[in-house]
């Protein structure tokens, strides 16, 4: 089942429930995409990438990518497509002085169109609630463009606060003198991150990560840790620990079914790791949820 | 039977400001209501979600008591949608919906010198703060 709407500026949004779909080198505007539920996968520039319900992936505009579900539960994919003028004129008025912008309200510059590392980022937060209220707004059969338009405006804001927390900041805590080196470096340890958030619910070993990030080990493992305040083995463990929450909030999997399902062996290791983390066990969780 | 809440929003202008309430901010009027507080005084009830209601009483315009200035805080659901609803409506926004560490929330006000804070409470985690 597929729902486009396309509003008045022509920003759209596209919302799609399937257990099967596969679409190969497509080429839009520039867009976030996420799922409600299940997995989508995507490949841009033979990297592959897996959308959860706890992260979301942007494109930029002219990125030709190609996307495949393959699910037995129905999957509830999302995407907002943002027109080149809105993100150029929101990026105009985001990152001008006031004095600018007051000279020049209506100027858009249409030539410079910002572009974002295509990489998975974290929903949660505003980026989070505003998105829900996107796919309520969309879902009823209300046609305000208005509202429509203020989400998809907040929405975008709520992405540079991301991009920002995301990018900008964990980039500079790489202790790289030259620019270009750096964001060579960060962008190979966004890979790395790509590939264990699209493939944490596999046997994935620190080698695989540092060939596919094209890092050696001893490099990948001292830049992650300055990068993302922990080491790979805990970060996995930190996402596989946050699927199985999102599991025991949203599914009615059995715990031993859970555990096997993000990849972990043992079930009492899985439970100590969740309270510790957490502080309550997986079990205490979900009746706490259900209360 | 869920207890209700009362919160006393002492304001201007009483009457005026439950019209105000009822035909613009969505409250619904229970003045006719039998009463089910004690020791608080009310010059009429408004109900929002649930069991919470405000008792609108007159203003404490003496010393440092004085809380007819006090944005009253309202509790939203959208608050984005609410803002467009009201600035469809010609209510006067002080501030526009701005992101703060309980949610999102956005200052109104009345014709009557009361102003309203809608907010929109968001969890967040311990990083997002």
């Amino acid at each position: 089942m597929k729902k486009i709407e396309i509003l008045n500026n022509q920003n759209r949004i596209y919302s799609e429930v399937s257990n099967h779909v596969i679409c190969v080198n497509e080429c839009h505007e520039f867009s976030i995409r996420l799922v409600f539920n299940g997995t989508e996968h995507y490949t841009i520039a033979n990297k592959e990438l897996s959308i959860f319900p706890e992260n979301f992936l942007v494109i930029n505009e002219g990125t030709v990518y190609s996307r495949k579900i393959e699910s037995e539960l129905a999957v509830s994919s999302f995407a907002i497509l943002y027109t080149n003028e809105f993100l150029n004129s929101f990026n105009y008025s985001i990152t001008s002085s006031e004095h600018v912008l007051l000279d020049e309200p209506f100027h858009v510059p249409h030539n410079i169109s910002p572009v974002f590392p295509e990489t998975l980022y974290p929903l949660k937060g505003d980026m989070m609630y505003n998105l829900i209220h996107i796919r309520n707004l969309f879902n009823s059969e209300l046609n305000n463009d208005l509202l429509m338009n203020e989400y998809l405006y907040h929405c975008l804001f709520n992405f540079y606060r991301v991009y920002y927390s995301e990018i900008m900041v964990k980039s500079e805590k790489l202790n790289v003198i030259k620019i270009k080196t750096r964001n060579e470096l960060f962008k190979r340890l966004n890979h790395a991150k790509d590939y264990m958030i699209s493939n944490y619910n596999k046997d994935i070993q620190l080698e695989d990560i540092c060939k596919y990030a094209c890092l050696s080990e001893t490099h990948f493992f001292r830049s992650f840790k300055q990068t993302f305040n922990c080491s790979p083995h805990q970060y996995l463990t930190q996402l596989r620990l946050s699927q199985a929450k999102y599991m025991l909030k949203n599914t009615n999997y059995e715990v031993r079914e859970i555990v096997s399902l993000i990849g972990f062996d043992c079930v009492s290791t899985f439970i100590r790791l969740f309270k510790d983390r957490f502080g309550v066990t997986p079990g205490n969780y979900r009746l706490t949820i259900a209360a | 039977m869920e207890e209700k809440n009362y919160l006393t929003a002492y304001v201007n202008e009483p009457q005026k400001v439950l019209k105000f309430l009822v035909e613009l901010l969505g409250f619904s009027d229970h003045r006719h209501e039998p009463k089910t507080y004690v020791g608080k005084e009310g010059v009429t009830i408004g109900n929002h979600f649930g069991n919470n209601y405000l008792l609108l009483a007159g203003p404490v315009l003496t010393g440092p008591s004085s809380k007819a200035n006090e944005a009253i805080i309202i509790n939203t659901d959208n608050c984005l949608r609410d803002y467009q609803q009201f600035k469809d409506a010609g209510i006067k926004i002080h501030q526009t919906p701005r992101y703060t560490a309980r949610g999102l929330e956005l200052i109104i006000s009345d014709n009557y010198g009361n102003r309203y804070l809608l907010l929109e409470r968001r969890q967040y985690g311990e990083e997002e703060r």
